[in-house]
């Protein structure tokens, strides 16, 4: 393809598509992603590293990694953390993106339940329908309490 | 003008290479802290300049895109953070941002060079010493 296409495509895609839709990921009730009772604070669990999201074979072939939705919990202790989205299966180089957020302690029980939206750009294009997994590490001591997030994805971006 | 069209088309569109993650960070394994900084015990006065990471800790170029930011112990009040760039003692700010609590993603991402050290301060409105957590979001691969 020439570039003169490709930046036709950039506008059509940016601009005047009518053909990208906004999907988030699981489709269902979200995955809750803990922490590993085996790590230290702020480090990732040191095996089986991701939680699947969704299974290979699921988002569409290609698709655009458009963000994260977190949303926090009541935690025993405040914590600021990471979680890192993956994609394929476990191993080196399956991290695509790393959202740093904090939780605070709830003032009363389910008060402190909000979404933290991370809406990316540019986004990162995802060849082939990989599996989306994630893992997270706190400053807080390990425990059952984690995130659900969702993931976002685009599609029919170029088209 | 090819080459600038080229890698935005790139950039934006067909990139499978775009990262996104944080600093300070860390490989599997080993702890990756949020930087505490510091705000002076005078109302609307920076604390000192903290490093958030090294200048050997800045391996290729980086866009940051975002940062996380919490006041977990001190009053409830308006604060500022600056993020700035240079060697210790002679940091530059690269960005103001009126805070103490949330996430936020740039509209604008600002490019460091590697191989720059990344530093943050702090200031608040109360008077009275008082600390910040921060994590930068940068973007690399570009």
């Amino acid at each position: 393809m020439g570039l003169v296409q490709e930046v036709q495509q950039t506008f059509l895609a940016l601009v005047q598509s009518t053909n990208v839709r906004r999907v988030v990921i699981p489709a269902g009730a979200p995955i809750a992603i803990v922490s590993d009772g085996a790590a230290a604070a702020n480090v990732y669990p040191a095996a089986n590293l991701h939680v699947t999201i969704v299974a290979a074979g699921v988002i569409t072939d290609p698709s655009w990694f458009g963000g994260v939705t977190i949303l926090t919990n009541d935690l025993e202790a405040a914590a600021f953390a990471d979680l890192a989205i993956g994609f394929g299966p476990d191993g080196a180089g399956i991290d695509r993106a790393e959202f740093a957020y904090y939780n605070e302690i709830a003032a009363a029980a389910a008060s402190n339940l909000f979404t933290i939206e991370y809406p990316l750009f540019p986004y990162i294009r995802v060849a082939g329908s990989l599996r989306v997994s994630g893992r997270i590490r706190k400053s807080s001591a390990a425990s059952a309490k984690g995130i659900t997030p969702k993931v976002i994805f685009y599609t029919a971006i170029g088209t | 003008m090819f080459q600038m069209i080229a890698r935005l088309f790139t950039a934006l569109i067909n990139s499978t290479a775009l990262r996104y993650g944080t600093f300070p960070t860390a490989a599997d394994g080993v702890a990756a802290v949020a930087i505490t900084i510091p705000a002076a015990a005078v109302a609307w006065t920076f604390g000192a300049w903290t490093q958030i990471v090294a200048a050997a800790g800045v391996t290729v170029e980086q866009q940051i895109v975002g940062f996380t930011l919490e006041n977990f112990v001190g009053a409830l009040s308006q604060g500022e953070v600056e993020i700035g760039s240079g060697a210790g003692g002679a940091e530059a700010a690269l960005g103001r941002f009126q805070s103490t609590a949330g996430q936020y993603l740039l509209p604008s991402p600002i490019r460091v060079p590697a191989a720059t050290r990344l530093a943050a301060r702090y200031r608040t409105a109360t008077g009275v010493a008082d600390t910040v957590d921060v994590k930068l979001i940068v973007l690399t691969g570009f």
